[in-house]
């Protein structure tokens, strides 16, 4: 049981680590928290459905077409949406409700497209047991796993190692002097908004054939992601990252151990302590909060 | 009679016939199903009145509003189905667990802001709704509750939809009142000046916290009615009427009618029941058209419907929504107050070796100097000095790292904003500070709270007692708006002035707080010359007039020296010199501070 809920927890965990990391990306460059973030895991679990279950078309491919429809989607947002609101001067009330309304947009989108129904996500490697430590696992567990961290590892390289990464990071550090540095600002909210796109679609994909993929797992999935970015620290991409861990694990232990019912309530309630306690989140020292 | 008598008769015309139209209503439909409509409206209506009670004025975001929807209606249900309780008992119990839940919810999340407090309510909706699903015994589960009754009233049972609309109206008519008389009474100014700016306000002795409570607490306690009434009216209740996406479209409604107007909370919830309804192709669509209209009208009409009626059609908005008349001045009883006897105190103003350290960095370090009663003091300084720290631990902004402030015999320092500015403490700020969405009336009209702060029971129930308060608040706001000199200006949206105007708002805000001490930060920056010789008359004026000490920072060493008795120099968080204009004029070190060291 003991090993069972580990690796549950480390699967759950890592889609909620990736999808945490989007969300500390994005406030971090644009100082926005995108309440449609977990739609795009929705369209990215969608889109895997059409492509890969039913338009057989192979994993790679699959993943790759996603990856450039959600970021082109996110990109559109940005442009069409949030972009008109900061340059009216992006009252922070403004930006929450309209990016809540565009996760209610295209939620509703999905369910005329994809209509109401679970569908059948298709895992790449089948559903065939395989025991490991005692205990039985599904292939797409360590799929998940292993996509996540392949994904966590390019992040921090793009934002460490590359030219633009850094300019990304100057961004996030002080807008003013970014620009005066001639870095592109606009460009790069823009970007990063692509780039958490990418993050979204790619563990929608992943994570659809353990549930299964509906219209409406975004806002259960979104929030998830956020309470996890916010728990671990949202201005820290690595303590987003550890809050998704951490939250996944909480969940599974929870879910184990006490009741599954309950298991959502669970996960919030321990993020209202963190917001009430430690609003900064765990992993983030307490100064420099205020939006 | 000229135009506002004109359109008082307009306006009282408009509202005798929508009573009359909402009161015949039910008899001139016949349709059972337009009935049960207009009972939805009416539920709807109460939701987003109470939504914008707390977004709306207190500028709170609340994106879990169904969660106390859903907690009325269990409770209430609970309270008359399984404990056997009278109906209207239930009510009372369902509003009482609102109240306490809001409380205990509302305590920890205000202290949050922006996303972070949109996050926490919409956690909060999601633990509603999850245990509405999950703890069977009180919620009946997924399957709902059911067999929840229809009251009785003066012995007549309100079985149908046609009867049970009157219980409804009724409850949307009180909801309307209390919400309307608090917007108009300083309960309401005071949540609508926390919402444009919680450090003002704080300044002019407004207690934030509890003004965010008690709106949020209102707001909890009206959406638990409305959850009672829905209760009883569909008598059954089950977690998919207390979504997430209810909690949306609520937030969606209120900004569509247009945020902070009560007007626009009604029009948005019919607007909400009704639109699905009247296009049935919408069905499907619903959410889509509610999303998308949301974001139009945040990016292209971000005050809603009524900011539209404002703009296209100001004389409808003026007769929709008619200005307050205030009560006769008591002119009397306000010079009473401003001749309260001056208790005998020993020093006014002192400030003993006060330091302050930020981390590593020493913004002020051992400042001592004392301040006299109905004298002018100034404090200049180059960038960096200090001066803004001093005001803002005198203040209570931070507390002082070592020393303290006393005032008046008392020491002050440790104690928090709103409780210095009670004392008698009233500051401006370097960046001006005021209420940008409130006129320049309402701006000096709020400086009065510490004066007239009136109870809740009081403002809801328009006691005499308020209206007494509130002629004594308007009294001494004519006074200032004449003694600043901004009469002309008194209806503009300070957001709308120029920038030397506001900064004399922001001064006549402070004195209208009418402060034994008044602490001015940079008043003359960004004032025309002309600006600055009146600014610098009024000043006199008010000391000599009322007798208000007054502390002021500036970077002009001319407009200081001017009108100070007495001036402190800073520089690099040290107090290098003080004494009188002459001696500061000619003192060496200020002369090195300022122009650097002669090679």
């Amino acid at each position: 049981m003991f090993n069972q809920l580990v690796v549950s927890g480390l699967t759950i965990g890592s889609i909620y680590a990736l999808i945490a990391l989007g969300f500390s990306i994005t406030f971090t460059s644009t100082k926005i928290l995108n309440f449609a973030h977990g739609e795009m895991v929705m369209l990215g679990a969608l889109l895997g459905v059409t492509f890969f279950s039913v338009l057989q078309l192979p994993y790679l491919v699959a993943m790759a077409l996603i990856m450039v429809l959600v970021a082109t989607i996110a990109i559109l947002f940005e442009r069409l949406v949030l972009h008109p609101i900061m340059s009216r001067g992006g009252h922070t009330h403004n930006l929450i409700i309209s990016t809540l309304a565009a996760a209610f947009f295209i939620s509703n989108a999905a369910e005329l497209l994809w209509g109401k129904d679970d569908l059948y996500a298709r895992p790449p490697f089948g559903n065939e047991p395989i025991a490991f430590l005692g205990a039985n696992f599904i292939p797409q567990s360590f799929l998940v796993f292993a996509v996540t961290i392949l994904f966590l590892f390019a992040t921090w390289f793009f934002y460490e190692k590359t030219m633009m990464g850094r300019s990304f990071r100057a961004v996030a550090i002080n807008r003013e002097a970014a620009s005066l540095m001639s870095i592109n600002v606009k460009r790069v909210m823009m970007l990063t908004l692509g780039l958490s796109g990418v993050l979204a679609a790619v563990s929608g994909f992943a994570f659809s054939p353990i549930t299964n993929a509906n219209a409406f797992i975004g806002m259960p999935l979104g929030v998830k992601g956020f309470a996890a970015a916010l728990i671990g620290g949202l201005t820290s991409s690595r303590g987003s990252v550890a809050g998704g861990f951490l939250l996944g694990f909480f969940e599974v232990f929870c879910s184990g151990y006490i009741s599954s019912g309950y298991k959502d309530a669970l996960a919030f309630t321990a993020l209202l302590l963190v917001l009430f306690l430690k609003p900064a989140g765990l992993f983030v020292s307490s100064r420099g909060i205020s939006e | 009679m000229g135009a506002p008598g004109r359109n008082k008769f307009l306006y009282w015309g408009f509202m005798v016939c929508g009573a009359a139209g909402a009161i015949l209503f039910p008899s001139i439909l016949t349709n059972e199903y337009y009935v049960h409509l207009a009972n939805m409206v009416g539920i709807s209506i109460i939701l987003t009145l109470s939504l914008n009670l707390v977004f709306g004025f207190a500028g709170q975001i609340s994106v879990g509003h169904a969660g106390f929807y859903a907690i009325g209606a269990y409770v209430f249900s609970n309270a008359v189905v399984t404990w056997g309780i009278p109906f209207f008992l239930s009510v009372l119990i369902a509003l009482l667990a609102c109240a306490t839940v809001g409380l205990l919810i509302g305590l920890p999340t205000l202290r949050l802001k922006g996303f972070y407090l949109a996050m926490a309510t919409l956690a909060f909706g999601v633990v509603v709704f999850v245990t509405a699903s999950q703890w069977r015994e009180f919620t009946g589960g997924a399957m709902g509750f059911l067999g929840i009754p229809r009251p009785t009233v003066l012995g007549y049972k309100l079985a149908t939809e046609r009867s049970y609309y009157y219980l409804i109206l009724f409850s949307v008519v009180i909801v309307f009142w209390i919400i309307h008389n608090l917007r108009n009474s300083d309960v309401g100014r005071s949540m609508v000046a926390v919402r444009d700016s919680e450090s003002a306000a704080g300044s002019l002795g407004i207690n934030a916290t509890k003004y965010k409570l008690m709106a949020f607490v209102f707001a909890s306690v009206f959406a638990g009615l409305a959850g009672a009434l829905y209760a009883s009216l569909a008598r059954y209740v089950s977690p998919n009427n207390f979504t997430l996406t209810l909690s949306f479209v609520i937030l969606a409604m209120v900004i569509l009618g247009g945020l902070g107007s009560n007007l626009g909370a009604v029009l948005g919830g019919m607007i909400m029941v009704l639109l699905p309804e009247s296009t049935h192709l919408l069905g499907k669509f619903h959410l889509m058209v509610y999303s998308l209209l949301l974001i139009l009208v945040v990016i292209f009409a971000p005050h809603g419907l009524m900011g539209l009626v404002h703009k296209l059609a100001p004389r409808t908005a003026h007769i929709l929504m008619p200005r307050q008349n205030h009560g006769p001045a008591f002119l009397q009883e306000s010079q009473a107050i401003l001749n309260a006897p001056e208790r005998e105190v020993r020093s006014f103003l002192e400030v003993r070796t006060l330091s302050k350290f930020f981390g590593g960095l020493t913004a002020l370090y051992d400042v001592s100097f004392s301040v006299a009663h109905g004298s002018i003091t100034g404090i200049i300084g180059p960038n960096g000095a200090g001066k803004t720290t001093l005001f803002n631990i005198i203040t209570g902004v931070f507390p002082p790292s070592q020393g303290k402030v006393v005032f008046r015999d008392d020491p002050i320092s440790g104690l928090k904003t709103h409780m210095i500015s009670h004392k008698g403490i009233i500051r401006t700020f370097q960046s001006v500070n005021l209420f940008p969405d409130l006129t320049v009336h309402e701006n000096v009209l709020i400086g009065t709270h510490r004066h007239y702060t009136s109870g809740v029971l009081e403002a809801i129930l328009r006691l005499p007692s308020l209206s007494r308060k509130q002629a004594l608040a308007q009294q001494i706001t004519e006074e200032v708006l004449d003694i600043t000199g901004l009469n002309d200006v008194r209806d503009q949206l300070c957001r709308n002035l120029p920038f030397g105007k506001q900064r004399i708002v922001e001064t006549a805000r402070a004195l209208a707080a009418r402060p034994q001490l008044i602490l001015l930060d940079e008043p003359a920056a960004g004032l025309a010359s002309w600006e600055k010789e009146s600014l610098k008359r009024t000043l006199l004026r008010i000391r000599d007039l009322f007798g208000i000490t007054i502390i002021l920072i500036d970077h002009s060493v001319h407009f200081v020296t001017d009108i100070c008795q007495h001036i402190i120099v800073l520089d690099s968080g040290q107090l290098i010199a003080q004494g009188s204009p002459k001696e500061i004029q000619e003192s060496s070190v200020v002369q090195e501070a300022y122009l650097g060291k002669l090679v």
